[in-house]
């Protein structure tokens, strides 16, 4: 969160806890000048919305800013409220008369000279001056407004609406019923309001965005449809398919001769006719245009709509992160052994101490030595086909918190994607092992395509190959377990046809890459986005290693226990 | 006050107080262990779940106390063991907790090889209750050797020496709080030699009659706003806007012991709540509910009588 966003959140807090509820909206909230939520205006915004004074107020709040006297209506109501809420809550909060004195002292602090003042700022010089109870010259005019603005406790938030409407229309000739009562409007106030800020709560913080493509489901743009492809039963042209893929995903992360032997050694059997491309989406140096730019622009859209989602949701997300790393600190602390170790100092071993005398041994002590649960090297691969179109922000969000809470422990986390577009399946790495500092990468997340899981499981063991560290290897898949991809299945018999990548034959060729990479000594791990239909086709790829997830709000949470139960599995391994 | 006339005016069934009574009659303390008797200086205010924890004790189970933060675990711990007249023995847990460390292991006394008790070995022997603090961060290896012990055989088999009978008096109170750092699930073994209260959290009334008897100078008015200062810090925390490090019973009365000795409110509030949290904007929403409640130049003079 930058600064602006966490005195916002702060002052919704402010709001929240005067209004003692956590789940209602805040309609107003207040910033202070210097940037910073003041927390007595604030806490008068919740016990106003408290007291259920929000229906009488906001539509002639909302009705000032219309006004060429708008700011200065807007002061007189909110002090007004001020004063009359304090003291209406000064026995329950006896904080208050203190908090408001405080507030007064630097408001006044902030306010010119008198004799500079203009009417706003001399009536709120003398506002705030009777608040400490400070010498001070009012008008005659000055004082009779202020008297009648202070509101009896007892009124009811309807009376106090009505006493800003009298007050107005006796100095100012506003009319009460006015037909601006009706209107709305975007202007900023200034005065006192610029002072305190309170404007409306339109979330702008949240940096909510809108435009085509917003609405569920589509963010995936053309991609984000499965479709026929134009290129399908035969290889796409080569240089066609690498501009399309390069401009939609990202360069090659591999030269032109490695990607070569790695399509030579992956791209045989059922996957012949396939094409592969590594990228960490670093933008393609080759001008991109046409579809493949729309493509990228809907692609572009829903990483802003991914961090969006996450600003919102930020603080929320803070905490869990916080607790997902205690929780996985906690069980590599557990794992850590203490072994009395002999050695020729620390703790004398009783047992053993005749030895030194009459053996002239000097290994008669134990030392306390820590043994490390061993490496673990987990890799996180997401579904990228167009199936998860309707969870992208909440997917990348689980993913970057996966990341940032392993990370803080030291557990090595490679964060990829998978997908498939007319034959050519993209591995999209977002965030590699040694990566720091980078997890925010993990928002560039977007569904599209298709999935030939296959093809992506014989990828991701080559990319796990390439890794030479000791360690165990765990691949956590979050998938449907549906593969299915336009690039058929090519036939080696001149009396049948290609068949479809999916179904059975999908299914057979996923478990069998599945089980190589089992053979392999990779543990492999199904988180199962999917419903009942396809749970036999999950089993039967990934055995029993299959874990539901209850919904895409829980990945983080699931992904945490899987990797507890690894570390604790260190030793049987 | 005497703390059985406290206990009558919490309104707990007289019947249990008497068996109570006749416990302690029937179990007095032998004179080794007089120096461990204790005078609790909090009362546990939840008439239930004193009841419950103090008939299972005079059943002969063991307790344990499972909750989160702030529930007054061992301040219940504590003033069973004060009702029960029993010497208290405290052993906290820790991840390299060992049997050797509970029970006791062999030591030189005068060239001889002789067993040295270890607290719980003591304590069972004694009658004590021995307060097991955070029993789930040790592991369970080394509980293990307290399964006999806890279980119908009221035993403890200490290797090469003799097997330890417990006192009739003697009960182990384990507490814990799942999700601290370094704790781990119980085993059910051990679990299953437990009567588990599972502690609620304090009530808003309660916590203020734990101010008024630990801070009898408290003025009225502002026992009822610490008390719904820590009611708010409760709110923002199930709300999820902040963690659980600022809510803080103990630094709470941390706080108001210092303001005892003429430090500013908001001084010792800092100093007693909203440091706990390490994090600047954690920091600072906990000051903002403090604020709003208590005011920060408040002294001795303006929150305590006399």
């Amino acid at each position: 969160m930058d600064r602006r966003e966490m005195e916002a959140r702060r002052a919704d807090n402010q709001v929240w806890n005067g209004a003692g509820d956590y789940h209602l909206h805040p309609w107003y909230r207040a910033i202070g000048p210097d940037g910073q939520a003041p927390v007595y205006l604030n806490t008068i915004v919740g016990l106003a919305q408290r007291e259920g004074w929000r229906e009488n107020l906001e539509p002639l709040l909302r009705s000032f800013p219309g006004s060429a006297r708008g700011a200065l209506y807007s002061d007189l109501l909110w002090m007004g409220l001020e004063r009359c809420l304090t003291l209406r809550w000064q026995e329950e909060r006896p904080a208050l008369p203190a908090l408001r004195r405080d507030y007064a002292a630097q408001a006044l602090a902030r306010l010119p000279a008198p004799q500079d003042r203009d009417e706003g700022e001399s009536l709120r010089g003398c506002w705030w001056a009777r608040a400490l109870d400070q010498p001070h010259r009012e008008s005659s005019r000055e004082k009779a407004m202020l008297d009648q603005l202070e509101f009896p406790p007892t009124w009811s938030g309807d009376q106090v609406r009505q006493g800003v409407e009298d007050l107005l229309y006796r100095w100012y000739r506003r009319p009460r019923r006015s037909t601006l009562d009706q209107l709305g409007s975007s202007r900023v106030d200034r005065s006192f309001f610029a002072a305190w800020q309170p404007g409306r709560n339109r979330g702008d913080a949240l940096r909510r965005l809108s435009g085509p493509g917003e609405s569920q489901g589509q963010g995936g743009g053309l991609l984000g449809k499965k479709r026929l492809s134009p290129f399908w039963q035969t290889k796409t042209r080569e240089r066609v398919l690498r501009d399309y893929v390069e401009g939609c995903f990202g360069a090659s992360l591999l030269a032109p001769g490695e990607l070569a032997q790695a399509e030579q050694d992956l791209c045989t059997g059922d996957h012949r006719n396939c094409r592969l491309h590594f990228t960490k989406g670093d933008p393609s140096t080759r001008p991109v245009k046409g579809s493949c730019a729309r493509e990228r622009a809907l692609f572009q859209l829903q990483r802003q709509k991914n961090r969006a989602y996450f600003e919102e949701h930020k603080n929320q997300y803070r905490l869990a992160m916080a607790r997902l790393s205690r929780a996985l600190e906690n069980t590599i602390l557990l794992q850590r052994e203490e072994d009395d170790t002999p050695s020729r100092w620390g703790r004398l071993r009783p047992q053993a101490a005749w030895r030194g005398m009459a053996l002239g041994e000097e290994r008669i002590f134990a030392r306390r030595q820590t043994r490390e649960p061993g490496e673990l090297w987990v890799d996180l691969l997401l579904d990228g086909s167009a199936s998860q179109n309707g969870q992208q922000e909440k997917l990348a969000a689980q993913a970057y918190l996966i990341a940032a809470s392993l990370g803080r422990c030291q557990i090595p986390v490679r964060v990829s994607s998978f997908c498939s577009v007319s034959g050519c399946t993209v591995l999209r790495i977002y965030r590699d092992y040694q990566d720091q500092g980078t997890d925010e990468k993990i928002f560039d997340y977007a569904a599209a395509g298709w999935n030939r899981d296959g093809l992506a499981l014989r990828a991701m063991g080559w990319l796990l190959d390439q890794n030479k560290e000791e360690g165990r290897r765990l691949l956590l898949i979050l998938s449907d377990a549906s593969p299915n991809d336009d690039q058929k299945i090519p036939s080696n018999s001149l009396f049948h046809g290609n068949r479809d990548y999916s179904g059975v034959l999908g299914v057979k060729d996923a478990a069998r890459e599945a089980a190589a990479l089992r053979k392999k000594g990779v543990e492999v791990v199904c988180i199962f986005t999917g419903g009942e239909r396809e749970l036999p086709a999950a089993r039967q790829i990934y055995g029993r290693e299959v874990v539901r997830l209850p919904g895409v709000s829980a990945l983080a949470q699931t992904v945490s226990r899987l990797i507890q139960g690894r570390l604790t599995a260190s030793d049987r391994l | 006050m005497e703390l059985f006339e406290e206990l009558e005016q919490e309104g707990i069934d007289r019947a249990l107080l008497e068996a109570i009574r006749a416990f302690r009659a029937e179990h007095p303390v032998p004179q080794e262990a007089q120096g461990r008797l204790i005078r609790p200086k909090l009362l546990y205010y939840g008439r239930e779940v004193w009841q419950a924890a103090a008939t299972a004790l005079l059943c002969g189970e063991n307790l344990l106390l499972s909750g989160p933060k702030a529930t007054g675990k061992n301040v219940l711990a504590e003033n069973l063991a004060a009702a029960f007249g029993r010497p208290v023995w405290n052993v906290s847990m820790y991840v390299n907790i060992d049997a050797a460390s509970l029970i006791g292991a062999d030591t030189l006394k005068e060239g001889e090889v002789v067993f040295r008790e270890g607290p719980v070995c003591q304590c069972a022997r004694l009658g004590g209750f021995g307060v097991l603090d955070e029993v789930n961060m040790a592991k369970n290896e080394a509980l293990a050797v307290l399964h006999a012990a806890l279980d119908f055989r009221r035993v403890m088999d200490v290797p090469g020496y003799r097997p330890v009978p417990l006192d009739e008096a003697a009960r182990f109170i384990g507490t814990m709080n799942y999700g601290y750092a370094g704790t781990r699930e119980l085993n059910e073994a051990l679990v299953s030699r437990f009567a588990v209260v599972d502690m609620p959290v304090i009530a808003q009334e309660d916590l203020e009659k734990l101010l008024r008897r630990a801070f009898p100078q408290l003025k009225s008015k502002w026992v009822g706003q610490f008390a719904a200062l820590f009611q708010d810090l409760r709110d923002k925390c199930q709300s999820g806007e902040i963690s659980t490090r600022t809510l803080d019973l103990r630094g709470l009365l941390a706080a108001l012991r210092l303001i005892g000795h003429g430090l500013a409110a908001g001084q010792a509030l800092e100093l007693g709540l909203v440091n706990k949290a390490f994090d600047p904007y954690e920091r600072q929403l906990a000051a903002d509910v403090i604020a709003a409640r208590i005011p920060r130049e408040a002294g001795r003079d303006q929150l305590m009588e006399g």
